[in-house]
């Protein structure tokens, strides 16, 4: 299937895909597994290639049904439509206006951003991932059909059809929404806020969204608490019971304080961690109170879930779960809110609602690599850092650092506490996403983990290996140090397909655990290196 | 070609560049406040914009004063406007022929300006001996741009047209653009090299347009160049080249916009929370106020 | 929504197989799930790790930590992955009748 594609291609008619991604010619990744025999993607069976759209690449992440007639299609491009005039508008689009139109008109078309994209280096450069190719096509239609200006000469030329609109859906999740082409880019133009705007057009308007950021995500979390499902009785109840096992396994009393009004520190968690990270909460516990903070976590639905993943598609959904953490803060009476280890939740909460909490809602935000730090260089524990004898590298999640600039405090940690800390390539404010940014790591429907793995976590396994490169055997440990749930997943997908752990000695957790682990305090290893 | 007919158009043409660059701004500036968007590195962090550190980094970074340069975004911006930073940084084949095409359009900048310079010189009643040098400085300066616009701009034509990482992405207007810029650089070699001190032409033509001369006058060759550049010149606010001016915005209202909330944005930011969110999805506003969208009840929401 | 035949009829599934409608799961269910993935007979200790994740769910609305499935159940990570060739989220959750786990997990 080609590589090479032209921007019309998106409105081909007759089901066709434009094209496929092909193992064999993705990005090589280092030894040994650039001899990996790679599986490939998983192939769509017959039923859902009968049932669902799947005219893009081959890969379908929305399980988007066919529609049953051309009036469901004709609905659905009006809609869409409607949808780009709303994007345009004051009243209804005043929280990306500006940036949107920004974007919109001053592309110079150079393609600097390509060159800076992980996705579009390796799928082997293949110009559907180019993050130009979808906001050229978007800046297309928004002239021709929501402005009516231009005209052939400038490239009018996309036509709105079915096929145009059922591949921009799926191609609008095709990005990471990480902004490292925004920041290649010489005038500045942004390519994952035109990704973001394009989902939104589709969630606010047509009520379109993947199930598990919406229906599953926010909706759920909106309704009992947490998109995991976790009601306020039973999230107690979970950290209750990890409070005994650990305070068991360490030998030191754990106790999660709950609801605790007037306390000085409100902690948001991502609590997802309860049920798969479970160390990282417990952590935390440790840690605040060994320091002897006036801490709290709140099991008020949704105070004890940081997620806020209307970050990756919908204003009005992240506008109502940051406005609800605001309250929950405020009603306990906390002089600050501390981010747990999750990195969108960081910008959601910290900068991106900062400007939708207005008045007494807009309570200080903090980040827990700064929290930690203070906790860590304030003496109030003993720490023997020679306990984390292990390599360890750091991935830096792309919400955190890039889009909010919190670079050294989670550093100067492990240069602390880990002596066989070293950097990535690039580092820091430059890094790769994971491949799981943009709320794809929750993203599993159909066949789209194959995708993630494959390709958007490519660049970063890469990184991952050339970091380890002095030692690459399975009997040296090996600590990929990700401060961010969502990472962690996407992290544990990878090294799940190539068997790192078994064939490197790979594994990944967060930052609090590490700290944890190098503790005078805690006799046994904290960090279990056994499945 | 002589007589007024020169003011007219002059005048008009830069009439016309100034009514729609102020009028695209004034459409930018008037946009209401956004979400916060910023994006690291932020060259204002003193200190920390070394690493692209933010002051989020800082314990409890509202206690303390906020520590800003006033200087670094300035060289940021110069290494930008001067050297195609960004390009040289992320996309370095392209950058020879940004680099000729972005100095051919300084150097004429700057050439129109001395230009300018003389003239207002010449009418303060200095003689014109006295400028010899600043003439022929002039007169280099000006081939120069030419040589280096003219290379630039046709390297871009061919490199848009030949490579096929561009090719799907021009569209007819760019080459339009890029042609005009070329037919700016090469009339501008042909008008030098037929005149012999071209400052002095181009310098007493100045004189003239300033002094509302009627006798004002300039050989085809020459007259041919200033009229493509006239073109040019109403033909840049209709299009992306504006973005001499709109960078400003690209960067400081957006990229390195990283102010919290105070009083008058507090002011702003309820006004357009009462505006009405207009989206149809079920989930979504449909008309309701965005107040009343996110918080469910209108009294459950913010107060004062 | 996709459709599978288990045990005789055909329920609603999501695309990687897990029951739409909990309620009506019953043991032939998980009978018909096992024997896909290649278990032509249910142990007990299939079963006490079925029933308890099943109860868990009902009772709290989501699967069991992997720590409490290994604590109460007694049976160790290892164990499960025999039992359970996927693993306890996408194998034994799927034949116990139960939502494929979603959010951040």
């Amino acid at each position: 299937m080609p590589k090479r594609l032209n921007l019309t291609d998106i409105s081909k008619t007759g089901e066709g895909q434009l094209t496929e991604p092909d193992v064999n010619e993705l990005m090589p990744l280092p030894p040994p597994y650039d001899k990996f025999k790679e599986p490939g993607f998983k192939i769509l069976t017959e039923d859902q290639r009968e049932r669902l759209v799947s005219n893009l690449d081959g890969i379908v992440a929305l399980a988007l049904p066919k529609p049953k007639s051309k009036e469901e299609e004709k609905k659905y491009i009006e809609q869409f439509v409607s949808g780009l005039k709303k994007l345009l508008s004051r009243e209804d689009n005043w929280t990306f206006l500006q940036p949107l139109l920004l974007s919109l008109d001053y592309c110079a078309r150079c393609q600097t951003c390509s060159e800076a994209c992980h996705i579009y280096l390796a799928s082997g450069r293949n110009d559907l991932y180019r993050p130009t190719f979808r906001s050229e096509i978007f800046r297309r239609l928004v002239n021709r059909y929501a402005r009516h200006k231009g005209s052939r000469f400038g490239g009018n030329d996309i036509e709105l059809n079915w096929e145009t609109v059922s591949r921009l859906y799926e191609l609008a999740y095709r990005c990471n929404l990480c902004r490292r082409c925004a920041q290649a880019c010489p005038m500045s133009i942004d390519n994952a806020l035109i990704t973001r705007e394009i989902r939104k057009l589709f969630s606010q308007e047509l009520g379109w969204a993947p199930r598990e950021l919406h229906e599953k995500g926010t909706a759920l979390q909106l309704e009992v608490g947490s998109p995991t499902g976790l009601r306020p009785d039973v999230v107690r109840d979970n950290v209750q019971f990890l409070d005994e096992e650990f305070s068991e396994s360490t030998g030191i009393k754990i106790t999660t304080p709950w609801d605790r009004k007037g306390a000085d520190i409100l902690v948001i968690h991502s609590a997802g961690d309860i049920l798969s990270f479970p160390e990282s909460v417990i952590a935390f516990t440790i840690l605040c109170n060994a320091a002897g903070l006036s801490w709290t976590l709140s099991s008020e639905a949704p105070g004890y879930e940081g997620v806020n993943y209307g970050l990756f598609y919908d204003d009005i959904q992240l506008a109502r779960i940051a406005t609800r953490h605001a309250q929950i803060a405020q009603k306990l009476g906390v002089n600050k809110i501390v981010m747990g280890e999750c990195g969108h939740e960081h910008k959601a909460l910290m900068t991106v609602a900062d400007r939708l909490l207005t008045g007494d809602l807009n309570i200080p935000r903090e980040s827990a690599m700064t929290f930690l730090e203070e906790i860590v260089f304030s003496g109030k524990i003993k720490f023997d850092p020679a306990k984390n004898n292990f390599s360890v590298t750091l991935h830096d999640p792309c919400n955190i650092v890039r889009n909010l600039g919190i670079v050294e405090p989670q550093r100067r940690i492990l240069r602390y506490l880990c002596p066989e800390f070293r950097e990535m390539t690039p580092h820091g404010v430059d890094n790769y996403c994971c491949g799981g940014g943009g709320g794809l790591s929750v993203m599993n429907n159909v066949n789209f983990t194959d995708w993630k793995v494959l390709i958007a976590g490519r660049m970063k396994f890469k990184q991952v290996l050339e970091a380890f490169a002095d030692r690459p055997g399975p009997e040296v440990k090996k600590y990929i140090c990700a401060p961010c749930l969502n990472c962690k997943l996407q992290f544990r997908e990878i090294l799940e397909h190539y068997g790192a752990k078994e064939k490197s000695g790979i594994i990944v957790g967060g930052l609090a655990e590490l700290i944890v682990n190098a503790m005078v305090d805690i006799k046994k290893p904290f960090i279990k290196w056994e499945s | 070609m002589s007589g007024t007919i020169w003011q007219v158009l002059t005048f008009s043409a830069i009439f016309v560049f100034l009514v729609i660059a102020v009028y695209r701004v004034f459409t930018i500036i008037r946009m209401p406040v956004h979400l916060r968007w910023e994006l690291a590195p932020i060259p204002h962090e003193k200190e920390k914009n070394r690493y692209g550190g933010s002051y989020l980094e800082e314990y409890e970074w509202w206690r303390t004063p906020r520590r800003r340069s006033h200087i670094a975004p300035i060289i940021y911006m110069l290494r930008e406007i001067f050297l195609m930073r960004g390009v040289w940084k992320n996309n370095r084949p392209l950058w020879p022929f940004s680099v000729l095409l972005h100095f051919g359009v300084y150097l004429f900048v700057i050439t129109v300006l001395l230009n300018m310079a003389y003239a207002l010189t010449i009418m303060a009643g200095v003689p014109a001996a006295a400028l010899d040098i600043f003439q022929d400085i002039t007169t280099a300066l000006a081939l120069a741009g030419y040589l280096t616009g003219a290379l630039g701009a046709i390297s871009l034509i061919l490199k848009r047209r030949l490579d096929s990482n561009y090719r799907p992405f021009t569209t007819p207007t760019m080459y339009l653009k890029l042609g005009l810029l070329a037919a700016m650089f090469i009339s501008g070699i042909l008008a030098w090299s037929t005149i012999p001190v071209y400052a002095s032409a181009t310098g007493g033509f100045a004189k003239d347009l300033l002094t509302l001369d009627g006798g004002i006058r300039a050989a085809p060759a020459l007259a041919a160049h200033i009229i493509i550049s006239l073109l040019f010149i109403v033909y840049l606010p209709f299009t992306d080249m504006l973005h001499f001016i709109t960078k400003y915005f690209t960067y400081h209202a957006v990229r390195w916009n990283d102010k919290p909330v105070d009083k008058k944005m507090n002011e702003q930011l309820r006004a357009l929370l009462d505006k009405p969110a207009g989206w149809a999805a079920p989930h979504a506003g449909q008309g309701k106020s965005w107040a009343e969208t996110v918080a469910g009840k209108k009294d459950d929401a913010e107060k004062t | 929504m996709p459709k599978m035949e288990l045990a005789g009829n055909t329920y609603e599934v999501d695309e990687h197989g897990f029951l739409q409608e909990t309620a009506k799961w019953n043991e032939e269910i998980a009978k018909a799930y096992g024997s896909k993935e290649g278990f032509n007979e249910l142990t007990a200790d299939h079963w006490t790790a079925i029933n308890y994740l099943r109860n868990y769910y009902l009772q709290n609305g989501i699967c069991p930590m992997i720590r409490r499935l290994v604590k109460d159940t007694g049976f160790s990570l290892k164990k499960l992955y025999d039992l359970f060739p996927e693993g306890p989220a996408q194998s034994a959750c799927k034949w116990a009748g139960v939502p494929k786990p979603t959010g951040c997990v």
